[in-house]
């Protein structure tokens, strides 16, 4: 593939201010929806007044859920648990319990203002402890019960538990028994909000038999499953449209807004918008927090006998998709190791809070901060240096993480090396008053989610292609990297490659978008697609041939049939005789072939950070980030390097800045003042971002995943780093100033 | 969604006075005015828009004091030239007050009347001996800073004052700055001036309101105990007693206690 | 009692004449009466920048400015940077420098550029990276968005 730098396709767009979100689309007709959320965390639902709100100037309609019918009232992909609008209980501050719906935005808003509902408390459950040790239930009814499941998670509820997993292997009270040095640690991974910067909208028009929807999300196929049953459509008469989006980080997985905003639709007969501020956005999801303890034993030389891992995660009140982020944390925790006995007991709590569900790393930041943090702090204990503490125990290439899963295809001793290397050759000394201090942390995540993905490649008459794929461009750069792999395959100048918008009228089922699975599930897609294309001209070319001669596709985008090479243009204008007509390519990925084994790769992570500590105020700076995408094959080097940037930035909010706080039964930080995220002031002084090729992934010219592994290990990095510099390990993050300056204290 | 209101327009201190009926509020840059509204803190029925004001939008030197309108805006006292020429210390501050859309739209009597605890404006003007120009309907009270700000977000403004300018008396002070924020808002403020023998501080961001001292420079203080004293909350940037170890580090490193 | 007030101001150098609602932000404005959806409304605190337009050349936060103030203003959009369709220095540096990814802060960074550009005097690289840490990016990392502002400033002054 060449070296040179593709500029992405979609930038005169985004630069200008022309390429279109979902919150810039004006339907004819649209009316708007206002959410009116609970003020209560916990209570029945004992009046709702609505009616001042329904007199209201403009008003077409004040929704509850008692108007849905018949219609199903829930959704949720693995339990159905989450309610579309509350009914006889508000289970978080800040759940959609009315919508109204008028003329205009203004309208609606002031109607809104009008409503009065009236609660009846009952016992709020703020954290995963109050929720294991409380005897009110927040769920009375388990709706796990008869669930197929969903990938690796199938639920099953009990009291407040929403998901429970037991895995491993071997004997782990044994082996720890037995150990040379057994040492624990605790760790709290704070409640994040992704904010993405588009909050959630979603457009929706409704008419009998067939649902339209345009919506920020990652996954028309799946809103279409839920829109679907929810409204007892077949799959072809739901159309779910998704232009571009302003960040999803994960954070717009599965169906969240689009219920809603269907439902309103249904009701009132005319498209509907609703929108969110960051507050409802919050109220719509946020990422799993979770505590955990970790216990590993090791021989005195450092070699790992033993671990344990209880996590206890926090699901908010309804699901959403966290059992499988709990899954994922429990497969990721214990890190690339050869380990002879595991122990995971991981637990999913709801609580009285937002519905946590998936960030960037699916589980992995909360697991591998636990996990990494304690190898850290057994090469401390046992006076081994933690490099050389990994290289003992990390498993090579080939190497088994867990027992029916694919080996390991990247190198991370290497990988890691080169992290250590980088670290060690920039370091600079103390000044007075300052810290500095190296860390780093490893991480390989079984990514990938499902194989699988069909994409249609339409070749025109003129040989300029369109790609159709439901793998949404959510910034990530989706459609460059994929109209590059197209452009290889078929020898085209990238501009004669046009992508096709995400939207399930017109384009090929894709299992998601995530998992940092695109490039190669939808790539190897592609490649197929392409081939069968170039197979199919071929076979035009020999039919229109008037010897029997059998063609080829050549190396620069010709069909070579005899002696003459004709253009992929000539070979269809011949074939229907006009200068018209279109070849299509079909390409499909299942769980067969190179993607039989799961997970399709393995996303690897190595973070090394040196962190400068104020060690009056706390303040931690970095000094040096050294990222190492080891991608198998880079379709476009400068856009893997965005995305290891990007989302180390991300993990290193949780490591530092990022916290939504409870106080009592609301947040007390819904909002971009109060909630830090990182700034352009908080960019590490230097940067190292190196990009690892070894073209052992199954994906196109040997590609694997990016784009969560950077995010996965820096909060260990930095924690480790702060750690070893204070001498003082820390149990709870993010590393606030103050949180330092109190380790700090602590040592004294 | 900001909820509606009605609209009145002056060009004078004087005429605002007039229009400033029960439950009508001033506006000026409305950067503390609009996130007021949004978030329902305010419910005016009526705002009185005084942005014509051309009056009140001038720094000038008058007298033996340096005035500076309440419609001016931080990136105006960052760039005139008077302010720089007398009283930098000003210029620097306005230079780092939130972001440049904030400090080309947020003003200086905005920012004084809104009385966020968590600013480094009053604090200054505190330490620069500041006076603060109130037009009612009819009378003209002059009030220092700490007649003015009496509480977070509280002010001792009357119904149907304005506050038309601020007189800040030259030569200035030397009057020093430090600040430390984490989030978007300073954490802790500290204005100093090392005088001949003492040392002069005004402490913001972190207190309710400004809050000065004068310490003798080589008298020796105990300074955990005497900044218990400062009425200072906990919020997500941190304890009270963080804030309380900061402020008493920055003040031994001034030469304060000594 | 007036809930609305008729302005005139000039949009992207197009006079334009329109009754705008009290309560109505220049966001609203431009965005829901005006259809030019380019610029983004995202923190809606003054935070994140992604709604930054010019008002006279001076940066502001459109979702927390009542639209009623363009009166006798000149503002640009991002609209109106590119000139007939041609990307400006600073458009083209975003592009080249990969300073994007999903884009819905790309309008307001590259505003908050411009009015950086705005001055007579070329900004130190320290003022260009306090100017800018006044918006909010979550894809980038922002060190692309630094780069290409700094390429922009070059562009325009020349190399030191």
């Amino acid at each position: 593939m060449s070296k040179e730098a593709q500029i992405r396709k979609d930038g005169y767009e985004k630069v200008t201010g022309r390429a279109r979100y979902t919150g810039d689309f004006k339907l004819p007709n649209m009316a708007h929806g206002i959410v009116v959320r609970s003020e209560r965390a916990h209570a029945t639902i004992d009046e709702i007044d609505l009616a001042d709100a329904k007199n209201s100037e403009g008003v077409l309609a004040v929704v509850v859920a008692a108007d849905f019918g018949d219609l199903q009232n829930r959704f949720g992909h693995i339990v159905p648990d989450h309610f579309i609008l509350a009914t006889s209980k508000v289970r978080y501050v800040g759940e959609p319990v009315v919508v109204v719906v008028g003329v205009t935005e203004e309208q609606a808003f002031d109607a809104a203002q009008k409503i009065w509902i009236t609660y009846g408390d009952l016992p709020e459950i703020m954290t995963v402890g109050e929720a294991l040790e409380s005897s009110a239930l927040i769920h009375h009814v388990d709706y796990s019960a008869n669930q197929e499941g969903f990938l690796d998670a199938k639920p099953q509820q009990k009291g407040n538990i929403a998901h429970e997993i037991q895995l491993g292997w071997g004997d782990v009270e044994t082996a720890l028994a037995s150990a040379d040095h057994v040492v624990e640690s605790t760790i709290k991974f704070p409640m994040t909000y992704a904010y993405a910067m588009e909050t959630y909208v979603s457009i929706a028009d409704y008419q009998p038999n067939s649902l339209h929807v345009i919506t920020s999300g990652q996954h028309p196929t799946m809103v279409r499953e839920e829109l679907s049953k929810i409204f007892k459509l077949p799959l072809a008469a739901v159309r779910v449209e998704i232009p571009y989006v302003g960040g999803g980080y994960g954070s717009k997985s599965y169906t969240k807004l689009e219920p809603l905003a269907a439902m309103c639709s249904f009701i009132v007969g005319q498209p509907v918008m609703i929108k969110t501020d960051v507050e409802g956005a919050i109220s719509t999801t946020r990422a799993n927090n979770a505590d955990i303890v970790v216990r590993t034993g090791v021989t005195k030389e450092g070699v790992i006998v033993a671990r344990d891992f209880e996590i206890l995660m926090d699901s908010g009140a309804y699901c959403d998709n966290s059992p499988l982020v709990l899954t994922k944390c429990a497969h990721r925790c214990f890190g690339p190791y050869a380990i002879p006995n595991l122990r995971v007991h991981a637990r999913l709590l709801y609580t009285n809070t937002a519905p946590g569900s998936s960030y960037r790393g699916f589980g992995a930041p909360q697991g591998v901060l636990a996990g990494e943090l304690n190898i850290d702090q057994i090469a401390d204990a046992i006076g081994v240096g933690s490099y050389d503490l990994r290289a003992k125990n990390l498993l090579g290439p080939g190497g088994r993480v867990l027992p029916d899963a694919r080996g390991l295809d990247a190198d991370i001793g290497a990988d890691l090396r080169i992290v250590v290397d980088a670290l060690q050759k920039a370091r600079k000394p103390d000044t007075p008053g300052f810290k500095r201090e190296i860390g780093f942390a490893i991480s390989a995540s079984d990514a990938g989610a499902a194989p699988i993905s069909t994409v249609i490649v339409r070749m025109h008459y003129d040989g300029s292609v369109t790609l159709m794929t439901s793998a949404t461009e959510l910034g990530q750069g989706s459609k460059t990297a994929l109209a590059q792999i197209v452009a290889e395959e078929l020898n085209l100048s990238i501009h004669s490659v046009a992508v096709a918008q995400s939207d399930t009228l017109n384009t090929p089922y894709e299992w998601t978008t995530g998992a940092s699975r695109t490039t190669t599930i939808a790539g190897l897609a592609i490649q197929r697609a392409c081939t069968d294309l170039k197979e199919k001209l071929c076979s035009m070319a020999e039919s229109i041939s008037p010897e029997s001669e059998t063609a080829s596709f050549t190396k620069t985008g010709e069909v070579k049939i005899g002696s003459r090479e004709l253009s992929p243009a000539a070979v269809i204008q011949g074939w229907f005789g006009a200068k018209a007509g279109e070849v299509v390519g079909v390409g499909v990925v299942r769980k067969h072939g190179v993607t039989k084994e799961l997970p399709p790769f393995w996303e690897i992570g190595v973070i090394g950070v040196e962190v400068e500590i104020n060690e009056q105020t706390g303040e931690v700076i970095l000094e040096h980030l050294v990222t190492v995408g080891d991608v198998g094959h880079a379709i476009n080097h400068s856009m893997v390097e965005g995305q290891d940037l990007g989302a180390a930035t991300q993990g290193l909010g949780g490591a530092l800045y990022e916290e939504l706080v409870y106080e009592g039964q609301s947040l007390l930080n819904p909002n971009m003042v109060e909630y830090r995220i990182p700034r352009m002031s908080d960019l590490p002084r230097k940067i190292t971002a190196v990009v690892v090729e070894r073209e052992d992934g199954v994906g196109p010219y040997g590609a694997k995943g990016s784009g969560e592994g950077a995010m996965n290990p820096i909060a260990a990095a930095v924690a480790t780093a702060v750690a070893r510099a204070i001498g003082v390990w820390p149990s709870q993050l993010p590393l606030t100033p103050e949180r330092v300056l109190d380790l700090i204290k602590s040592r004294r | 969604m900001l909820p509606s209101f009605d609209l009145r327009f002056s060009s004078t201190a004087n005429e605002a006075c007039g229009f400033l009926d029960e439950d009508w509020y001033l506006i000026a840059g409305g950067t503390e005015m609009v996130p007021a509204l949004r978030i329902g803190a305010l419910t005016p029925i009526g705002l009185v828009d005084l942005n014509s004001s051309a009056e009140m939008r001038v720094v000038a030197k008058v007298g033996s004091s340096l005035e500076i309108g309440a419609l001016v805006t931080h990136t105006e006292v960052t760039n005139s030239d008077l302010v720089v020429e007398h009283i930098p210390v000003m210029s620097k501050i306005c230079m780092h007050v939130g972001n440049a859309r904030v400090r080309a739209t947020g003003t200086v009597g905005g920012n004084l009347c809104f009385a966020e605890p968590r600013s480094d404006l009053s604090s200054v003007l505190h330490a620069l001996g500041a006076s603060l120009i109130l037009i009612g309907p009819d009378s003209e009270r002059v009030l220092s800073i700490p007649e003015f700000i009496v509480g977070a977000f509280q002010t001792s403004i009357e119904n149907r004052e304005v506050l038309q300018k601020v007189k800040i008396p030259l030569p200035a002070e030397d009057v020093n700055y430090w600040k430390f924020t984490f989030g978007e808002r300073p954490t802790v403020g500290l204005a100093w001036i090392i005088r001949d023998d003492e040392i002069h501080v005004v402490i913001g961001a972190a207190t309710e309101v400004p809050t000065s001292h004068t310490f003798v420079k080589g008298e020796k203080v105990d300074l955990e105990t005497w900044a218990e004293e400062l009425e200072i909350e906990s919020d997500l940037a941190g304890s009270a007693a963080y804030k309380r170890a900061l402020i008493i580090q920055k003040l031994r490193e001034i030469g304060v206690g000594l | 009692m007036t809930t609305s007030q008729l302005i005139t101001c000039k949009i992207n150098g197009v006079e334009v004449e329109a009754w705008v609602k009290n309560r109505s932000t220049v966001a609203q404005f431009l965005r829901e009466q005006l259809g030019l959806t380019g610029t983004k409304v995202s923190c809606e605190i003054q935070v994140c920048g992604s709604c930054t337009v010019l008002v006279d050349g001076s940066p502001i936060s459109s979702c927390s400015v009542f639209a009623y103030r363009l009166q006798g203003k000149s503002v640009t959009t991002i609209e109106g940077v590119a000139e007939r369709g041609h990307l400006n220095d600073v458009q083209e540096a975003f592009v080249n420098n990969f300073a994007f990814q999903c884009g819905f802060c790309t309008s307001g960074f590259i505003m908050m550029t411009m009015s950086l550009l705005g001055s007579s005097e070329r900004p130190t690289d320290e003022e260009i990276s306090e100017h800018l840490d006044g918006n909010l990016c979550r894809c980038t990392g922002y060190e692309p968005i630094l780069a290409a502002a700094k390429v922009a400033v070059r562009k325009r002054f020349g190399d030191e």
